[in-house]
């Protein structure tokens, strides 16, 4: 059964670290759960970042040489490594009972839906892969090179991609959409590369575009301009008892993957 | 394991009482829901579990899925052959696809459990 949701939007003017996002973003998860509370968050990063998926591995040699310089830190989502660098990304979390309950899959395409409209009209024209790519010796590790059929590519290049959460009914939702190829991963280009002949990509009018179009997925929006102030204590214990370990994993585990 | 015999809770898991040990595991509808699946996490033999804690993880693809605890106890088993064979998982998720095996707290727990009609009626409402 599908409730309203009541969801505020925001898109974060200020930058943040690694550490802190995650920990924004979890936060807003528990209070999908515990106040019913929806959340469409776009945001970027003070400084470049890898953030890895739930269950991956972090080890020295998992990590690319020339990234090993950067901060790393573990998202709750699953999925595959995301450098955070000329990037833009969202998190979106959502209550129980929501309309995508009985395939939470379905937020995917929804969502890059929204984002393939705002960066048509931005000028940038990027379509579903359609058919998920499939790696018999197991998934990469950059998340821009692996292959799921809601990806959003522009040819044969991944420009936008997400993984979920789910946690007593509710979802967390990342996403991370390519704005510029990064010198840490040359091998990725982004919009400004793929599409827009080298002029460029206007942020701030894109994320409004994705703003405005995301209060039609939602009931009882409301746009905000930052993390609501009484979120921040709630934030600022995460860090510190959590987050602060960057990517060791969180929790202990039984499983065969190591920490740090 | 008997569906009919099985009691439940809204967030899809299943429990079978025999003694002071309940066997636990997912539901055919959760395991529907688990495509491509890559990981699973599992709770340490000996932990002490309350009702609804988070107790372990599973990822596909996509998604990492969290496990709870649907009563509380002793974790005194946990299904080590799901780690190297994700389809007992999604395909026997009431037979071997079981994951843990908790020494009860308080019997009372599964009482409060949902019971089969019950949970298919809860499944219902979900899917419209």
């Amino acid at each position: 059964m599908s409730v309203p949701i009541r969801c505020e939007i925001f898109h974060e003017c200020e930058t943040a670290t690694g550490v802190e996002n995650m920990a924004i973003d979890e936060v807003l998860l528990e209070r999908a759960i515990s106040e019913r509370m929806g959340h469409f968050r776009l945001y970027q990063w003070s400084a470049p970042t890898i953030t890895l998926g739930y269950f991956q591995d972090y080890q020295p040699e998992t990590i690319p040489e020339e990234m090993k310089s950067l901060d790393v830190v573990r998202r709750l989502t699953g999925g595959g490594a995301i450098l955070h660098h000329h990037e833009l990304t969202y998190s979106c979390s959502l209550p129980s009972e929501n309309r995508w309950q009985e395939s939470p899959s379905d937020l995917y395409s929804e969502i890059h839906q929204v984002i393939r409209d705002a960066l048509a009209r931005q000028g940038f024209a990027c379509e579903f892969r359609g058919v998920s790519k499939s790696f018999p010796a197991g998934e990469p590790f950059l998340c821009y090179s692996r292959g799921d059929e809601r990806d959003l590519v522009h040819g044969s290049h991944k420009v936008v991609g997400s993984a979920q959460r789910r946690r007593k009914g509710a979802i967390l939702q990342h996403g991370s959409i390519l704005i510029g190829r990064s010198q840490f991963a040359p091998q990725f280009p982004g919009v400004h590369e793929l599409g827009l002949k080298g002029q460029d990509l206007n942020v701030s009018e894109l994320c409004e575009e994705i703003v405005q179009v995301m209060f039609s997925l939602f009931e009882n929006c409301l746009k905000t301009a930052q993390l609501p102030v009484a979120l921040r204590p709630s934030v600022d214990a995460l860090v510190q008892d959590k987050y602060r370990y960057a990517g060791r994993r969180f929790e202990s585990s039984k499983g065969s993957r190591s920490g740090l | 394991m008997d569906p009919a015999e099985l009691k439940y809770t809204k967030t899809h898991e299943w429990v079978s009482l025999d003694g002071d040990v309940a066997t636990i595991g997912i539901t055919d509808f959760a395991a529907g829901q688990l495509t491509d699946l890559s990981y699973i996490e599992l709770p340490d033999v000996g932990r002490t579990l309350s009702v609804g804690e988070d107790c372990g993880v599973i990822e596909t693809v996509k998604a990492a899925s969290d496990l709870y605890a649907p009563i509380a106890g002793e974790v005194v088993e946990v299904n080590g052959a799901l780690e190297d064979d994700f389809d007992l998982l999604t395909n026997e998720p009431l037979g071997d696809g079981w994951i843990m095996k908790l020494k009860v707290a308080n019997a009372t727990d599964v009482d409060a459990l949902l019971d089969h009609a019950a949970y298919l009626a809860h499944c219902e409402t979900e899917e419209h």
